[in-house]
Protein backbone atom coordinates (compact mmCIF):
# COMPACT_ATOMS: atom_id res chain seq x y z
CA UNK A 1 0.00 0.00 0.00
CA UNK A 2 2.75 2.42 0.98
CA UNK A 3 4.65 1.73 -2.26
CA UNK A 4 1.45 2.31 -4.24
CA UNK A 5 1.15 5.69 -2.50
CA UNK A 6 4.77 6.55 -3.41
CA UNK A 7 4.14 5.43 -6.97
CA UNK A 8 1.06 7.69 -7.21
CA UNK A 9 2.94 10.70 -5.79
CA UNK A 10 5.95 10.20 -8.06
CA UNK A 11 3.61 9.63 -11.01
CA UNK A 12 2.00 13.01 -10.27
CA UNK A 13 5.42 14.69 -10.11
CA UNK A 14 6.35 13.10 -13.43
CA UNK A 15 3.10 14.28 -15.02
CA UNK A 16 3.63 17.84 -13.79
CA UNK A 17 7.30 18.11 -14.61
CA UNK A 18 8.02 16.04 -17.69
CA UNK A 19 5.95 17.84 -20.40
CA UNK A 20 8.18 20.98 -20.64
CA UNK A 21 11.24 18.78 -21.16
CA UNK A 22 9.47 16.73 -23.82
CA UNK A 23 8.20 19.79 -25.69
CA UNK A 24 11.57 21.56 -25.58
CA UNK A 25 13.44 18.31 -26.26
CA UNK A 26 15.89 18.91 -23.43
CA UNK A 27 17.19 16.40 -20.91
CA UNK A 28 15.72 16.50 -17.38
CA UNK A 29 17.87 17.44 -14.39
CA UNK A 30 18.90 14.99 -11.64
CA UNK A 31 15.76 15.56 -9.54
CA UNK A 32 13.48 14.47 -12.36
CA UNK A 33 15.77 11.57 -13.23
CA UNK A 34 15.45 10.48 -9.63
CA UNK A 35 11.67 10.55 -10.03
CA UNK A 36 11.86 8.58 -13.30
CA UNK A 37 14.11 5.89 -11.79
CA UNK A 38 11.92 5.83 -8.67
CA UNK A 39 8.76 5.25 -10.71
CA UNK A 40 10.46 2.47 -12.69
CA UNK A 41 11.80 0.87 -9.47
CA UNK A 42 8.32 0.84 -7.97
CA UNK A 43 6.92 -0.62 -11.19
CA UNK A 44 9.58 -3.33 -10.91
CA UNK A 45 8.31 -4.02 -7.41
CA UNK A 46 5.00 -4.96 -8.99
CA UNK A 47 2.79 -2.08 -7.85
CA UNK A 48 0.94 -2.05 -11.16
CA UNK A 49 1.76 -5.31 -12.96
CA UNK A 50 2.48 -8.32 -10.71
CA UNK A 51 6.23 -8.84 -10.30
CA UNK A 52 6.17 -12.53 -11.43
CA UNK A 53 4.70 -11.47 -14.78
CA UNK A 54 7.43 -8.88 -15.28
CA UNK A 55 10.13 -11.30 -14.20
CA UNK A 56 8.80 -13.86 -16.67
CA UNK A 57 9.55 -11.38 -19.46
CA UNK A 58 13.15 -11.25 -18.21
CA UNK A 59 13.50 -15.03 -18.24
CA UNK A 60 11.87 -15.96 -14.95
CA UNK A 61 15.13 -16.20 -12.97
CA UNK A 62 14.68 -13.20 -10.65
CA UNK A 63 16.49 -10.68 -12.85
CA UNK A 64 13.70 -8.30 -11.90
CA UNK A 65 15.24 -8.17 -8.39
CA UNK A 66 18.52 -6.98 -9.88
CA UNK A 67 16.81 -4.48 -12.20
CA UNK A 68 14.82 -3.03 -9.32
CA UNK A 69 17.88 -2.64 -7.14
CA UNK A 70 19.84 -0.97 -9.95
CA UNK A 71 16.96 1.47 -10.43
CA UNK A 72 16.91 2.24 -6.69
CA UNK A 73 20.67 2.89 -6.75
CA UNK A 74 20.25 5.25 -9.73
CA UNK A 75 17.29 7.03 -8.10
CA UNK A 76 19.11 7.65 -4.81
CA UNK A 77 22.30 8.72 -6.60
CA UNK A 78 20.34 11.26 -8.68
CA UNK A 79 18.50 12.49 -5.59
CA UNK A 80 21.81 13.07 -3.80
CA UNK A 81 23.08 14.99 -6.82
CA UNK A 82 19.88 17.08 -6.97
CA UNK A 83 19.98 17.94 -3.27
CA UNK A 84 23.61 19.07 -3.64
CA UNK A 85 22.67 21.14 -6.72
CA UNK A 86 19.87 22.81 -4.80
CA UNK A 87 21.96 23.56 -1.72
CA UNK A 88 24.95 24.91 -3.61
CA UNK A 89 22.84 26.62 -6.28
CA UNK A 90 23.08 30.19 -5.08
CA UNK A 91 25.45 30.30 -2.16
CA UNK A 92 28.33 28.54 -0.54
CA UNK A 93 27.57 26.65 2.63
CA UNK A 94 30.14 27.75 5.21
CA UNK A 95 32.64 25.11 6.24
CA UNK A 96 31.31 22.61 3.75
CA UNK A 97 32.52 21.52 0.36
CA UNK A 98 30.31 20.21 -2.36
CA UNK A 99 30.30 16.39 -2.43
CA UNK A 100 31.61 14.57 -5.49
CA UNK A 101 29.23 12.92 -7.87
CA UNK A 102 31.33 10.77 -10.09
CA UNK A 103 29.33 8.81 -12.61
CA UNK A 104 32.18 6.28 -12.52
CA UNK A 105 31.35 5.56 -8.86
CA UNK A 106 27.69 4.99 -9.73
CA UNK A 107 28.52 2.72 -12.64
CA UNK A 108 31.16 0.93 -10.53
CA UNK A 109 28.58 0.13 -7.85
CA UNK A 110 26.04 -0.98 -10.46
CA UNK A 111 28.60 -3.17 -12.20
CA UNK A 112 29.70 -4.78 -8.93
CA UNK A 113 26.10 -5.51 -7.94
CA UNK A 114 25.30 -6.91 -11.39
CA UNK A 115 28.38 -9.14 -11.54
CA UNK A 116 27.77 -10.56 -8.05
CA UNK A 117 24.14 -11.29 -8.93
CA UNK A 118 25.00 -13.14 -12.11
CA UNK A 119 27.61 -15.33 -10.39
CA UNK A 120 24.87 -17.63 -9.10
CA UNK A 121 21.95 -18.87 -11.14
CA UNK A 122 18.70 -18.25 -9.28
CA UNK A 123 15.22 -19.32 -10.18
CA UNK A 124 12.35 -19.72 -10.47
CA UNK A 125 10.70 -16.34 -9.81
CA UNK A 126 10.08 -15.64 -6.15
CA UNK A 127 8.79 -12.64 -4.25
CA UNK A 128 10.86 -13.55 -1.19
CA UNK A 129 14.19 -13.56 -2.97
CA UNK A 130 16.46 -12.49 -0.11
CA UNK A 131 15.02 -14.86 2.55
CA UNK A 132 15.39 -17.73 0.07
CA UNK A 133 18.81 -16.97 -1.39
CA UNK A 134 20.79 -14.88 1.13
CA UNK A 135 22.55 -18.04 2.35
CA UNK A 136 24.38 -18.18 -1.02
CA UNK A 137 27.70 -16.30 -0.95
CA UNK A 138 27.23 -14.45 -4.23
CA UNK A 139 23.66 -13.38 -3.46
CA UNK A 140 24.60 -12.29 0.05
CA UNK A 141 27.52 -10.29 -1.36
CA UNK A 142 25.29 -8.85 -4.12
CA UNK A 143 22.52 -7.76 -1.77
CA UNK A 144 24.94 -6.49 0.89
CA UNK A 145 26.92 -4.42 -1.64
CA UNK A 146 23.68 -2.92 -2.91
CA UNK A 147 22.43 -2.21 0.60
CA UNK A 148 25.72 -0.61 1.73
CA UNK A 149 25.66 1.62 -1.37
CA UNK A 150 22.07 2.72 -0.71
CA UNK A 151 22.71 3.24 3.02
CA UNK A 152 25.75 5.45 2.35
CA UNK A 153 24.00 7.55 -0.29
CA UNK A 154 20.83 7.86 1.81
CA UNK A 155 22.94 8.95 4.80
CA UNK A 156 24.54 11.60 2.62
CA UNK A 157 21.13 12.83 1.36
CA UNK A 158 19.96 13.10 4.98
CA UNK A 159 23.11 14.97 5.97
CA UNK A 160 23.06 17.36 3.00
CA UNK A 161 19.36 18.16 3.32
CA UNK A 162 19.93 19.63 6.76
CA UNK A 163 22.25 22.33 5.54
CA UNK A 164 19.81 24.82 4.23
CA UNK A 165 16.18 24.94 5.07
CA UNK A 166 13.57 24.40 2.42
CA UNK A 167 10.28 22.78 3.36
CA UNK A 168 10.75 19.83 1.02
CA UNK A 169 14.32 19.15 2.15
CA UNK A 170 12.86 18.18 5.53
CA UNK A 171 11.03 15.31 3.84
CA UNK A 172 14.34 14.18 2.32
CA UNK A 173 16.11 14.32 5.68
CA UNK A 174 13.42 12.20 7.33
CA UNK A 175 12.97 9.81 4.39
CA UNK A 176 16.66 9.28 3.69
CA UNK A 177 17.39 8.75 7.39
CA UNK A 178 14.67 6.09 7.61
CA UNK A 179 15.99 4.46 4.44
CA UNK A 180 19.50 4.46 5.85
CA UNK A 181 18.44 2.89 9.16
CA UNK A 182 16.29 0.25 7.48
CA UNK A 183 19.14 -0.57 5.07
CA UNK A 184 21.41 -1.20 8.06
CA UNK A 185 18.72 -3.40 9.61
CA UNK A 186 18.45 -5.33 6.32
CA UNK A 187 22.22 -5.80 6.28
CA UNK A 188 21.90 -7.31 9.74
CA UNK A 189 19.07 -9.54 8.57
CA UNK A 190 21.07 -10.83 5.60
CA UNK A 191 24.06 -11.41 7.85
CA UNK A 192 21.86 -13.51 10.17
CA UNK A 193 20.55 -15.54 7.23
CA UNK A 194 23.95 -16.02 5.64
CA UNK A 195 25.83 -16.95 8.81
CA UNK A 196 22.88 -18.72 10.40
CA UNK A 197 22.73 -16.37 13.35
CA UNK A 198 19.88 -14.94 15.42
CA UNK A 199 16.55 -16.39 16.42
CA UNK A 200 13.58 -16.73 14.06
CA UNK A 201 11.92 -13.91 15.92
CA UNK A 202 14.91 -11.57 15.36
CA UNK A 203 15.04 -12.49 11.69
CA UNK A 204 11.32 -11.95 11.21
CA UNK A 205 11.39 -8.64 13.02
CA UNK A 206 14.35 -7.26 11.07
CA UNK A 207 12.89 -8.50 7.77
CA UNK A 208 9.55 -6.80 8.35
CA UNK A 209 11.21 -3.68 9.70
CA UNK A 210 13.01 -3.30 6.38
CA UNK A 211 9.97 -4.22 4.30
CA UNK A 212 7.91 -1.52 5.98
CA UNK A 213 10.32 1.28 6.85
CA UNK A 214 12.41 1.27 3.68
CA UNK A 215 9.23 2.10 1.77
CA UNK A 216 8.07 4.60 4.40
CA UNK A 217 11.37 6.39 3.73
CA UNK A 218 10.72 6.31 -0.01
CA UNK A 219 7.21 7.69 0.57
CA UNK A 220 8.62 10.60 2.58
CA UNK A 221 11.10 11.39 -0.21
CA UNK A 222 8.30 11.12 -2.80
CA UNK A 223 6.30 13.73 -0.85
CA UNK A 224 9.39 15.97 -0.74
CA UNK A 225 9.81 15.63 -4.50
CA UNK A 226 6.19 16.66 -5.04
CA UNK A 227 6.34 19.90 -3.00
CA UNK A 228 7.99 22.11 -5.61
CA UNK A 229 5.99 20.91 -8.62
CA UNK A 230 2.73 21.41 -6.68
CA UNK A 231 4.09 24.79 -5.54
CA UNK A 232 4.78 25.66 -9.18
CA UNK A 233 1.21 24.71 -10.04
CA UNK A 234 -0.03 27.14 -7.39
CA UNK A 235 2.30 29.81 -8.73
CA UNK A 236 1.05 29.33 -12.27
CA UNK A 237 -2.53 29.55 -11.03
CA UNK A 238 -1.73 32.77 -9.20
CA UNK A 239 0.10 34.20 -12.22
CA UNK A 240 -2.90 33.57 -14.45
CA UNK A 241 -5.35 35.04 -11.91
CA UNK A 242 -3.17 38.15 -11.41
CA UNK A 243 -2.79 38.64 -15.16
CA UNK A 244 -6.56 38.39 -15.63
CA UNK A 245 -7.16 40.80 -12.76
CA UNK A 246 -4.62 43.31 -14.11
CA UNK A 247 -6.23 43.11 -17.53
CA UNK A 248 -9.68 43.67 -16.04
CA UNK A 249 -8.83 46.73 -13.94
CA UNK A 250 -7.46 49.86 -15.69
CA UNK A 251 -5.22 51.04 -12.85
CA UNK A 252 -3.60 54.47 -13.14
CA UNK A 253 -0.07 54.40 -14.61
CA UNK A 254 -0.73 50.99 -16.17
CA UNK A 255 -0.82 50.44 -19.90
CA UNK A 256 -4.12 51.10 -21.66
CA UNK A 257 -3.69 47.81 -23.51
CA UNK A 258 -5.23 45.05 -21.43
CA UNK A 259 -3.11 42.37 -23.01
CA UNK A 260 0.04 44.34 -22.14
CA UNK A 261 -1.19 44.81 -18.56
CA UNK A 262 -1.83 41.10 -18.13
CA UNK A 263 1.42 40.13 -19.85
CA UNK A 264 3.54 42.38 -17.58
CA UNK A 265 1.93 41.00 -14.44
CA UNK A 266 2.14 37.37 -15.62
CA UNK A 267 5.91 37.60 -15.96
CA UNK A 268 6.49 39.42 -12.65
CA UNK A 269 9.71 38.33 -10.99
CA UNK A 270 8.43 38.56 -7.43
CA UNK A 271 4.97 37.10 -7.87
CA UNK A 272 3.89 37.36 -4.22
CA UNK A 273 4.70 41.06 -4.01
CA UNK A 274 3.10 41.80 -7.36
CA UNK A 275 -0.07 39.97 -6.34
CA UNK A 276 -0.16 41.88 -3.05
CA UNK A 277 0.28 45.26 -4.80
CA UNK A 278 -2.38 44.37 -7.31
CA UNK A 279 -4.91 43.43 -4.64
CA UNK A 280 -4.44 46.70 -2.79
CA UNK A 281 -4.39 48.90 -5.90
CA UNK A 282 -7.48 47.20 -7.29
CA UNK A 283 -9.47 47.78 -4.12
CA UNK A 284 -8.18 51.39 -3.87
CA UNK A 285 -9.34 51.93 -7.42
CA UNK A 286 -12.79 50.59 -6.58
CA UNK A 287 -13.17 52.78 -3.49
CA UNK A 288 -11.68 55.91 -5.03
CA UNK A 289 -13.89 55.77 -8.11
CA UNK A 290 -16.92 54.70 -6.10
CA UNK A 291 -17.58 51.79 -8.41
CA UNK A 292 -18.36 48.17 -7.92
CA UNK A 293 -16.48 45.68 -10.06
CA UNK A 294 -18.43 43.08 -12.02
CA UNK A 295 -18.78 39.69 -10.26
CA UNK A 296 -16.08 38.14 -12.50
CA UNK A 297 -13.48 40.72 -11.47
CA UNK A 298 -14.44 40.39 -7.80
CA UNK A 299 -14.14 36.62 -8.09
CA UNK A 300 -10.62 37.01 -9.52
CA UNK A 301 -9.62 39.30 -6.65
CA UNK A 302 -11.02 36.76 -4.18
CA UNK A 303 -9.07 33.97 -5.88
CA UNK A 304 -5.79 35.92 -5.66
CA UNK A 305 -6.60 36.73 -2.03
CA UNK A 306 -7.32 33.08 -1.22
CA UNK A 307 -4.11 31.80 -2.81
CA UNK A 308 -2.03 34.37 -0.92
CA UNK A 309 -3.60 33.94 2.49
CA UNK A 310 -2.27 31.76 5.30
CA UNK A 311 -3.57 31.26 8.82
CA UNK A 312 -0.41 32.95 10.09
CA UNK A 313 -1.54 36.26 8.61
CA UNK A 314 -4.47 36.68 11.01
CA UNK A 315 -4.88 40.08 12.62
CA UNK A 316 -4.08 39.93 16.36
CA UNK A 317 -6.17 41.60 19.08
CA UNK A 318 -3.23 43.36 20.68
CA UNK A 319 0.53 43.17 20.98
CA UNK A 320 2.60 44.62 23.79
CA UNK A 321 6.25 45.70 23.55
CA UNK A 322 8.76 43.16 24.84
CA UNK A 323 10.07 45.35 27.64
CA UNK A 324 6.91 47.35 28.18
CA UNK B 1 13.44 50.07 5.91
CA UNK B 2 17.16 49.52 6.34
CA UNK B 3 17.04 50.96 9.87
CA UNK B 4 14.19 48.64 10.80
CA UNK B 5 16.40 45.70 9.90
CA UNK B 6 13.42 43.49 9.14
CA UNK B 7 13.87 39.97 7.85
CA UNK B 8 12.96 39.23 4.24
CA UNK B 9 9.78 37.51 5.42
CA UNK B 10 7.87 37.93 8.68
CA UNK B 11 4.41 37.47 10.15
CA UNK B 12 2.05 40.33 10.85
CA UNK B 13 2.43 39.70 14.59
CA UNK B 14 6.23 39.92 14.29
CA UNK B 15 5.93 43.23 12.45
CA UNK B 16 3.50 44.69 15.00
CA UNK B 17 5.74 43.47 17.83
CA UNK B 18 8.69 45.29 16.26
CA UNK B 19 6.69 48.52 15.99
CA UNK B 20 5.39 48.15 19.58
CA UNK B 21 9.00 47.77 20.75
CA UNK B 22 10.01 50.93 18.90
CA UNK B 23 7.03 52.90 20.16
CA UNK B 24 7.24 51.34 23.64
CA UNK B 25 3.46 51.09 23.67
CA UNK B 26 0.92 48.35 23.40
CA UNK B 27 -0.84 48.27 20.05
CA UNK B 28 -4.49 47.26 20.06
CA UNK B 29 -6.60 46.34 17.03
CA UNK B 30 -10.29 46.73 16.52
CA UNK B 31 -12.51 46.39 13.51
CA UNK B 32 -15.08 49.04 12.72
CA UNK B 33 -18.17 49.01 10.59
CA UNK B 34 -18.11 51.03 7.44
CA UNK B 35 -19.55 50.99 4.01
CA UNK B 36 -18.10 50.95 0.52
CA UNK B 37 -19.24 54.54 0.10
CA UNK B 38 -16.79 55.69 2.79
CA UNK B 39 -13.20 56.20 1.86
CA UNK B 40 -11.80 55.79 5.36
CA UNK B 41 -10.34 52.30 5.55
CA UNK B 42 -8.14 52.37 8.66
CA UNK B 43 -7.22 54.64 11.52
CA UNK B 44 -4.53 55.07 14.15
CA UNK B 45 -5.46 56.65 17.48
CA UNK B 46 -2.39 57.60 19.44
CA UNK B 47 -3.69 57.20 23.00
CA UNK B 48 -1.39 57.99 25.93
CA UNK B 49 -1.02 54.38 27.05
CA UNK B 50 -1.54 52.51 23.80
CA UNK B 51 -1.85 52.82 20.09
CA UNK B 52 -5.27 51.86 18.80
CA UNK B 53 -5.48 50.81 15.18
CA UNK B 54 -8.90 50.45 13.64
CA UNK B 55 -9.55 48.56 10.44
CA UNK B 56 -12.70 48.18 8.41
CA UNK B 57 -14.66 44.95 8.65
CA UNK B 58 -16.04 44.98 5.13
CA UNK B 59 -12.64 44.88 3.47
CA UNK B 60 -10.85 41.71 2.41
CA UNK B 61 -8.09 40.27 4.58
CA UNK B 62 -5.09 41.68 2.73
CA UNK B 63 -6.73 45.06 2.33
CA UNK B 64 -7.27 45.23 6.11
CA UNK B 65 -3.68 44.15 6.64
CA UNK B 66 -2.48 46.82 4.24
CA UNK B 67 -4.47 49.44 6.16
CA UNK B 68 -2.76 48.26 9.34
CA UNK B 69 0.65 48.43 7.62
CA UNK B 70 -0.18 51.99 6.59
CA UNK B 71 -0.92 52.97 10.20
CA UNK B 72 2.20 51.17 11.42
CA UNK B 73 4.13 53.14 8.81
CA UNK B 74 2.77 56.38 10.29
CA UNK B 75 4.06 55.28 13.69
CA UNK B 76 7.45 54.31 12.27
CA UNK B 77 7.76 57.58 10.37
CA UNK B 78 7.02 59.55 13.54
CA UNK B 79 3.79 61.09 12.26
CA UNK B 80 1.18 62.29 14.68
CA UNK B 81 -1.73 59.99 15.33
CA UNK B 82 -5.19 61.32 15.93
CA UNK B 83 -5.37 62.28 19.60
CA UNK B 84 -8.04 60.24 21.34
CA UNK B 85 -9.49 63.33 22.99
CA UNK B 86 -10.22 64.81 19.55
CA UNK B 87 -12.64 62.01 18.87
CA UNK B 88 -14.62 61.93 22.08
CA UNK B 89 -18.32 61.78 21.38
CA UNK B 90 -17.82 62.16 17.67
CA UNK B 91 -18.09 59.69 14.84
CA UNK B 92 -14.71 58.80 13.49
CA UNK B 93 -13.44 61.97 11.85
CA UNK B 94 -9.71 61.58 11.84
CA UNK B 95 -6.97 64.07 11.29
CA UNK B 96 -5.56 63.53 7.85
CA UNK B 97 -2.31 61.94 9.05
CA UNK B 98 -4.23 59.45 11.14
CA UNK B 99 -6.24 57.67 8.51
CA UNK B 100 -5.83 55.75 5.34
CA UNK B 101 -8.12 57.63 3.02
CA UNK B 102 -7.61 56.50 -0.51
CA UNK B 103 -8.40 59.95 -1.90
CA UNK B 104 -5.56 61.62 0.04
CA UNK B 105 -2.78 59.19 -0.85
CA UNK B 106 -1.62 61.10 -3.92
CA UNK B 107 -1.79 64.66 -2.66
CA UNK B 108 -0.61 64.47 0.92
CA UNK B 109 3.14 63.89 1.31
CA UNK B 110 2.74 62.31 4.76
CA UNK B 111 0.12 59.90 3.46
CA UNK B 112 2.18 59.16 0.38
CA UNK B 113 5.25 58.39 2.51
CA UNK B 114 3.24 56.15 4.84
CA UNK B 115 1.68 54.40 1.87
CA UNK B 116 5.03 53.77 0.25
CA UNK B 117 6.36 52.24 3.46
CA UNK B 118 3.11 50.28 3.91
CA UNK B 119 3.70 48.56 0.57
CA UNK B 120 7.25 47.68 1.60
CA UNK B 121 6.00 46.22 4.88
CA UNK B 122 3.05 44.40 3.30
CA UNK B 123 5.22 42.76 0.67
CA UNK B 124 7.41 41.27 3.37
CA UNK B 125 4.55 39.62 5.24
CA UNK B 126 4.42 35.86 5.03
CA UNK B 127 2.00 34.62 2.46
CA UNK B 128 1.13 31.21 1.11
CA UNK B 129 4.36 29.20 1.30
CA UNK B 130 3.24 27.22 -1.74
CA UNK B 131 3.60 30.30 -3.87
CA UNK B 132 7.31 30.59 -4.09
CA UNK B 133 9.14 33.87 -4.47
CA UNK B 134 11.71 32.10 -6.62
CA UNK B 135 10.74 31.18 -10.15
CA UNK B 136 13.03 28.18 -10.65
CA UNK B 137 14.66 25.56 -8.49
CA UNK B 138 16.19 22.15 -9.02
CA UNK B 139 13.08 20.42 -7.75
CA UNK B 140 10.42 21.98 -9.93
Amino acid sequence: MIDLFSFAVLGLVLTLRLPPYVSSRTLPGPALWSVIFGVLALLARGVVIPAPLLDAVLGGVNYLHLVRNLLVVAAVWCLRRAVADEIFRSSKTPGYTRPRHRLAALFGLMAAVSILFTLTATGPTTETFIPQYAHLDAIWAYASTYMVGVALMAADVGRLSRWRFRSYLGFFTVGASIMCVSSIVELGYMWMIHFDQGTDWERQLSYWFFQIFFYVGIASIAIGLSVRPVDTTWSVRLRIACAQLAAAVPLPKASSNLFARGWTVFWSKDLQSRAYDLLIQTRDFEILNEISFPPKTRALARLVERILTTAEAEIPKEIAPKNG
Amino acid sequence: MARLNLPQELTLSDLIGRVADIQQKRIVFEGFRGSDAEKLTSLWLNKPDEGLILYRFIDSHWYRVHGICHELAHILLGHFGCEFSDLAGVNVIPGITASRRVDTLQDNPLEAAAEELAYELGRRLKKNPYVSREPETVFG
